[in-house]
């Protein structure tokens, strides 16, 4: 049996850089070698795919890895807020598992993560990528030698369907007694990247606040003085997407921040931006490409996500010709399908800000840094 | 994606086609360029425009990118006394407009095409750069020189970025509770002004700048003989010669540009300072090791030594703290390369203060094993691989790269020197590491400074 520190040792005896990405959806193992060590890599993934074990002791300390994880990322708005947004958009939903909590994590079995390993980790269901200086036909030669071994049986994976949307006015709050700013979170569920409206969609997202010459930053940093940044972002699942504003605001004016933000998408959702916001949008979406793909991490990352995510082959080499291809009608028609419901409103901020700054809500549920719903509020309430 | 590419590169070749046509005929003559031809996988060329401004290129055409780097010899050590934080409103004046660009329109005109961009401010140098569609390059060129040449200092703009800057301070004060805590580790590791003060000093200095301050650092250290500029990605070299010209060659050299100052540090015994009252959980220290002046050929060593200790879960400290003995809940370390100082600097969070003792007990102990017992070649081979992936990642993008060819050319050494740089690193033997330390990692050289309730 193979312990994780020889692993490790293994690993770092190559020089060898080696992370693990948990999504909802997938795993990715990366790992960045010099080229000599190829084999010797190929060796040890296999090593850490096909013959892995689970003990008590490395279990342990995983667990005490995840839990000063946990604690850590309490400290940090930015996470807390992205946390909470997801766990209330996939409330009852299977992604929600993602934002586990301590409780989970102390309860998690040997016995457990091997019924995992065992369900999941088949060659069926996974794809290795290489990339690099390196010839492709010898090095899949290899792989096949390595992984031959795998014994394919078939992968129950039931389809996930999409999570509904976020329909009615909903602010969530979640007390952190040290921040010197408000984080808000605006969004909601999206489509997948596999849909028609994805393209378009991306134009949306960088005409609402792709960069800093984008509608939330301009107005609510350049123009109104109230955040330090606002952008929006997407993030694509299998079943779904979601896409979220994000902004850094300062507390005295936390209500105008996220109401500006929520008039800012109910405008896109209503008018089309005019052709040459369009245009500046593609432009830069096109023209930023080529930097997300220029390191071997960047490259492998994209590729990784797209087989991970069973996107068509023209998502990947004909991203920009698409883009090309989004006009107004088409942005429109996206705008309303996806920006038309409200958005969920996640804030975190200080707990006394409720009494000063929140007021004007007419409803706001109150969270603890764990995600468990504390107490509800409403207008005139003492707070 | 195919098809992409090859629609940048017509464009970039009928634009290059264009401007080529727009240079004067009477053209000067450049002094003549070095060219490199070298084994870290690129190639580039420097020349030197009449005003002086230092000129990298390096041609990669794998993508349409181009990556535009210009890096000024004006970063904290220019400061006096009283102008702490100079340096770093500056850089951040340096996108509030120039004479044929307003405010924030640089970053519009980058992001517009799709481009990334940022700037910086270290001790030794402010820097400035972007990456964006090849077929670009004038209007990056563009921007820089006219922000070098004709920068709009005004005293709104002065206010607004000072009112900025200390805002984003206080907010990191108030977010970060050891930010003051590095602060106070660099003025004891540095007991020098110009090498201990902070990026923004304690914030009233920045208050009390007046535009002639700040217009009196501008000409004297944003002027061409005083900065490198540095182009890598899809070019041609001599089209991007005539644009470089074009562009920066009519702006006129700094007057009489200060030596950067050397540093000055007192010879003490170790100094251990204790902090009290952060109001964070358990407890927690810097050490750190100085090595001032450091002789040619060291940096090799001492790299590779920063790698030994520090680098990857099993490396000797990582492995002793947070594996082995489990004294510590949280350990960084690195190797500071300044222009004329070098610092080995190790931060530590523990859940009490007897843990941090032992913790630091534990990181003398691994250093000291050093000065006796030579490393296995086995571990110091594992030390040189993961140096050698970090390095050639560095290098893997063209912002790398010109960040990379920035500094080389900022230190002074020569470019030439570049050319096999990276065996250096892999020739190190242990009993150069072993002299290393024992030559270097003395008492006097250390600093500890420690943090949390004692």
């Amino acid at each position: 049996m193979l312990s994780a520190d020889y692993l490790e040792n293994m690993i770092e005896s190559m020089g060898a850089d080696y992370s693990v990405t948990v999504l909802m959806d997938y795993t990715i193992l990366t790992m960045h070698v010099l080229e000599e060590y190829l084999d010797r890599a190929i060796y040890v993934l296999r090593l850490i795919v096909l013959e892995a074990v689970f003990t008590e002791r490395e279990l342990g300390a995983v667990r005490r890895t995840a839990f000063w994880e946990l604690f850590e990322q309490k400290k940090n708005p930015e996470v807390l807020g992205w946390r909470q947004f997801l766990r209330i958009l996939f409330e009852n939903h299977p992604y929600q598992t993602a934002t586990y909590s301590e409780e989970v994590i102390k309860f998690i079995t040997t016995k457990d993560v091997s019924a995992f390993y065992g369900r999941f980790y088949r060659p069926g269901n996974a794809a290795v990528l290489v990339s690099g200086n390196i010839d492709g036909a010898a090095v899949a030669k290899k792989l096949e030698n390595h992984f031959n071994a795998w014994v394919g049986q078939p992968v129950e994976r039931a389809a996930v369907a999409p999570p509904s949307p976020n329909s009615g006015d909903r602010i969530c709050y979640i007390e952190v007694p040290d921040v010197s700013d408000a984080t808000i979170f605006a969004g909601n569920v999206i489509m997948p990247a596999s849909d028609p409206d994805f393209f378009p969609f991306l134009v949306l997202k960088q005409v609402l606040g792709g960069t800093t010459r984008s509608r939330l930053f301009m107005n609510l940093r350049e123009s109104k003085g109230y955040a330090y940044y606002a952008f929006s972002e997407t993030e694509f699942f299998r079943a779904c997407g979601v896409y979220w504003a994000r902004a850094r605001v300062r507390p005295e004016f936390i209500v105008p921040a996220a109401r500006e933000i929520l008039r800012e998408i109910k405008t896109l959702s209503a008018e089309a931006p005019v052709p040459a916001e369009i245009e500046e949008a593609k432009s830069f979406l096109i023209g930023n490409l080529p930097t997300r793909l220029e390191s071997l991490d960047g490259f492998a990352d994209w590729m990784a996500r797209a087989v991970a995510l069973e996107l068509d082959d023209g998502q990947w080499d004909k991203g920009p010709e698409r883009l090309k291809l989004v006009n107004v009608e088409r942005v429109r028609a996206a705008a309303q399908n996806y920006l038309a419901r409200k958005p969920l409103v996640v804030v975190v901020g200080r707990p006394d800000w409720l009494g000063r700054f929140l007021r004007d809500f007419e409803t706001v549920e109150v969270y603890d840094t764990s995600g468990t719903l504390k107490r509800t509020l409403r207008k005139g309430e003492e707070r | 994606m195919a098809s992409s590419t090859g629609m940048h590169k017509a464009t970039c070749s009928l634009i290059l086609i264009l401007l080529t046509l727009l240079v004067p005929a009477s053209f000067p003559a450049v002094p003549a360029q070095k060219t490199a031809l070298n084994t870290l996988g690129f190639e580039f060329q420097e020349h030197r425009l009449r005003n002086g401004l230092r000129v990298i290129l390096s041609v990669d055409s794998s993508l349409p990118l181009v990556t535009v780097a210009v890096a000024y010899g004006a970063g904290t050590i220019r400061e006096q006394p009283g102008q702490e934080g100079l340096a770093y409103l500056l850089e951040n004046l340096m996108f509030q407009g120039s004479e044929n660009v307003c405010p924030l329109q640089h970053v519009g005109f980058v992001q517009r095409v799709g481009g990334d961009l940022n700037a910086t401010t270290t001790p030794d140098r402010a820097l400035f750069y972007q990456t964006l569609p090849s077929n670009y390059l004038a209007l990056a060129l563009w921007l820089e020189s006219d922000r070098m040449k004709s920068l709009a200092i005004t005293p709104a703009a002065i206010e607004k970025t000072r009112a900025d800057l200390l805002n984003e301070h206080q907010d990191r004060l108030a977010s970060d509770p050891y930010l003051e805590s590095f602060a106070l580790f660099d003025s004891l590791l540095f007991p020098d002004f110009p090498y201990g003060h902070t990026l923004i000093g304690t914030g009233l200095e920045m208050r009390g700048f007046t535009e002639a301050d700040v217009l009196t650092f501008h000409r004297t250290y944003y002027v061409p003989d005083n900065a490198v500029l540095c182009i890598v990605g899809n070019i041609d070299i001599a089209g991007t010669r005539e644009l470089v010209a074009k562009y920066f060659d009519s702006i006129p050299p700094g007057m009489n540009i200060p030596a950067p100052p050397r540093p000055v540090f007192k010879k003490e015994n170790d100094a251990v300072v204790r902090i009290a009252g952060i109001p964070a959980a358990g407890a927690g220290f810097h050490m750190g090791f100085r090595f001032s002046p450091l002789q040619a050929g060291d940096m090799y060593s001492l790299r590779i030594l920063e790698y030994l200790l520090l680098k990857g879960e099993t490396s000797r400290i990582r492995n002793r703290l947070l594996r082995r003995d489990l004294t510590a809940r949280y350990l960084s370390g690195a190797l500071e390369e300044r222009l004329s100082v070098s610092a080995l600097k190790i931060f530590c969070l523990n859940t009490n203060a007897v843990m941090a003792a032992r913790s630091q007990k534990a990181i003398l102990s691994e250093i000291d094993k050093l000065r006796t017992n030579p490393v296995s070649q086995d571990e110091l081979n594992k030390a040189k691989r993961r140096f050698k992936v970090d390095y050639l990642n560095r290098l893997s993008t063209r912002l790398g790269r010109a960040l990379f060819l920035v500094d080389a050319a900022l230190a002074g050494t020569g470019l030439d020197s570049l050319d096999g740089e990276l065996d250096k690193y892999l020739r190190v033997s242990p009993p150069a590491l072993t002299a290393l330390v024992n030559k270097y990692f003395i008492p006097q050289n250390r600093v500890v400074l420690e943090i949390g309730l004692q």
